[in-house]
């Protein structure tokens, strides 16, 4: 690490990018396809089409008097009608009080529940015979990694996105030509090719990949700094968490123990909509039901924000009684645009396409850098390659070509695996990552060229399996849903064709620049951003 | 979509603005059209087109802004620049005399 400041970030950059870069490329793949969760649940779960959207003259009491059977007494409901990718079913939540110390035993009920309602029947719809973790557990991965025990997956994530931050700072750090180079791509230049496209990449999606590794960090703000909240609060975790209610602007509803009927929670929905227009509320919150100090929360739909604007009102006379501002202060407000971004709810069908777009060109930039580290310490002289090249490019090919091997091999399982098999959501998630371990360990046994290009190969035929395998197993298949206009299940299908045909192109190219001859090595002077 | 449009001039131009890119697309004129431009790129014309472009993209982000708010707005027109500028690399990387 000797030298000047730029060799020092150099140093930085390819050590804080190099070292974990293969839990990055699986964070940046499945918080790409996270974007498109809603989607995956839908193309995974085909027998169960999303609700159409009623009136919410209709929905509310039904979900009320599901709540009214199963939760009375609850400590607070969530009432979330059906709307749109983020809310495909009228959906109900519950908590119950927690119980004391001796209590348990007493109030044998579950404590909380999640349950999407059937509109006709106000009862739970019934769980599909093809249980699948879906879009879901793909999104979770993206924060929680998988098979972690407790937090630990989560803490992990968090000092990739820290490493992730600081490679990104010392990259931009140590690319001396930034603007000059900012279109410059040459091709069929070896290791010059590649640190081309990792500085295209990472430059031309800058502001993205600026944003989202920042807005990740916000996330964590907790784990990071939790010493801000416990100065204040003290240790015990149920006083720091006040801190949440304090600095959100949230306010606490105790129980007063005097039972009293509940408003009419259709007026109250509609009051709301009036204040901020038709199809703009998107969930009651009722905290204490049934007590004479109940209060229900309207919240808001749709901005930027990850904390939207609430109406407050007394939940016995359903008179509107505050409204709670989107943001209470300035570092909420910052913190709350942020993790929108981040998680892009607000974003309709182009734009959710631009962070799909985005998020794939952060899944090349890390692929490129880690080829690039391997494409610049290549002997080309005949002798050996050091044991450290060996084993980052073997899991280079193993994950940059085995991970999406192993996610449509997690999509074609949820088509293969028996319906109605115990574990079955898990079984999925298990195929995926038994394909990956395979992938990771082809390269060990195949020489490395063959190794990529066999492997691309393979993620070719996995990808352009999925529509098929669809079509031979349920009747959603691209014949129906382009023939119905259900573009949920047809857009499915023709990504994982146009996922193909990439990795087809790419199998083809990785075929011809191992027939044609190494170009020369990049000399000192030609480095532009080499870490 | 004219967001959109109005990125991909901006940084149409602004590429353009580059001398050595500038040598690109004079040389693909004469070679692939036969149109003869001025060989070299003036100082005037430099900053002409540099400013070209970034009322362009200026142009852009009023539209984004306009079109979807400002959180929205800069959110999307951060996307078209990616596009724009990725989109215009590959373009260019194609191109005959790539290598300069």
């Amino acid at each position: 690490m000797n030298g000047g400041f730029r060799q020092s970030m150099t140093w930085l950059h390819t050590w804080s990018g190099l070292v974990f870069c293969w839990i990055l490329y699986f964070m940046f793949v499945t918080g790409t396809l996270g974007y498109f969760d809603a989607e995956i649940d839908r193309w995974m779960q085909p027998e169960r089409p999303p609700a159409a959207e009623v009136p919410l003259s209709t929905s509310l009491p039904v979900a009320r008097g599901y709540l009214e059977r199963e939760a009375e007494g609850a400590d607070r409901w969530i009432l979330a009608p059906a709307h749109g990718r983020e809310e495909p079913q009228l959906r109900v939540f519950f908590q119950m009080p927690a119980l004391e110390n001796g209590e348990a035993g007493a109030d044998e009920r579950p404590r909380r529940g999640n349950e999407d309602l059937d509109i006709g029947s106000g009862e739970p719809l019934a769980e599909p015979e093809r249980t699948t973790g879906g879009g879901q557990t793909l999104y979770r991965m993206h924060y929680l990694l998988h098979y972690f025990p407790g937090q630990s997956g989560y803490r992990l994530v968090a000092i990739m996105t820290l490493l992730m931050f600081v490679a990104m700072i010392s990259g931009i750090v140590i690319h001396k030509k930034i603007f000059k180079d900012l279109f410059t791509f040459r091709l069929r230049r070896g290791q010059r090719s590649w640190l081309d496209a990792h500085n295209l990449l990472s430059v031309s999606s800058l502001p993205f990949q600026l944003m989202i590794t920042y807005s990740g960090l916000v996330f964590t703000v907790g784990l990071w700094m939790p010493m801000i909240a416990f100065a204040s609060y003290g240790f015990d975790h149920a006083e720091a968490d006040t801190v949440l209610e304090e600095v959100v602007g949230d306010i606490r509803v105790e129980r007063s123990g005097d039972a009293a009927p509940l408003a009419d929670l259709v007026a109250i929905a509609e009051d709301a909509e009036r204040e901020w227009g038709p199809g703009q509320m998107r969930l009651l919150e009722v905290r204490m039901p049934g007590d004479a100090n109940a209060r229900v929360f309207a919240t808001r739909r749709g901005g930027v924000s990850a904390l939207p604007e609430r109406l407050v009102y007394d939940g016995t006379t359903g008179e509107r009684l505050q409204s709670l501002p989107a943001h209470a202060n300035a570092p909420v407000a910052f913190a709350g645009t942020l993790i929108g971004l981040h998680e892009g709810h607000f974003a309709g069908p182009v734009l959710r396409w631009l962070y799909v777009f985005s998020g794939l060109l952060g899944t090349a930039m890390v692929a490129t850098g880690a080829v690039y580290w391997t494409a610049k310490r290549k002997k080309t002289t005949g002798e050996p390659q050091s044991r450290g090249y060996r084993f980052v490019d073997a899991v280079n090919v193993g994950t940059i070509i085995g991970l999406p091997v192993g996610i449509a091999g997690y999509f074609l399982a949820n088509r293969l695996l028996p319906i109605g098999v115990e574990g079955r959501a898990a079984w999925e998630v298990h195929c995926m990552f038994i394909v990956w371990v395979l992938c990771l360990l082809y390269p060990v046994v195949r020489p490395r060229a063959k190794a990529w290009r066999e492997q691309a190969w393979l993620a070719a035929v996995a990808c352009g399996a999925i529509p098929v395998v669809n079509a031979l197993t349920t009747d959603a298949h691209l014949g129906n849903s382009l023939a119905s206009g259900d573009w949920v299940l047809a857009g499915f299908d023709l990504s994982a064709l146009a996922a193909a045909a990439a990795f087809a192109v790419l199998a083809l190219t990785l075929g011809r620049s191992t027939k044609a001859p190494e170009p020369a090595p990049l000399t000192t002077g030609d480095e532009v951003a080499a870490p | 979509m004219i967001e959109l449009l109005l990125t991909a001039a901006g940084t149409s131009l602004l590429c353009v603005s580059m001398p050595k890119h500038y040598r690109q697309i004079v040389d693909l004129l004469a070679n692939r059209f036969g149109v003869r431009t001025g060989a070299e790129l003036t100082r005037t014309g430099r900053y002409a087109l540099r400013t070209a472009g970034y009322s362009l993209l200026a142009a852009a982000v009023y539209a984004c802004v306009v079109a979807a708010g400002v959180g929205v707005g800069l959110a999307a027109f951060a996307a078209y620049l990616t596009i724009g500028i990725f989109g215009l690399a590959l373009l260019l990387s194609l191109l005959p005399g790539r290598s300069a």
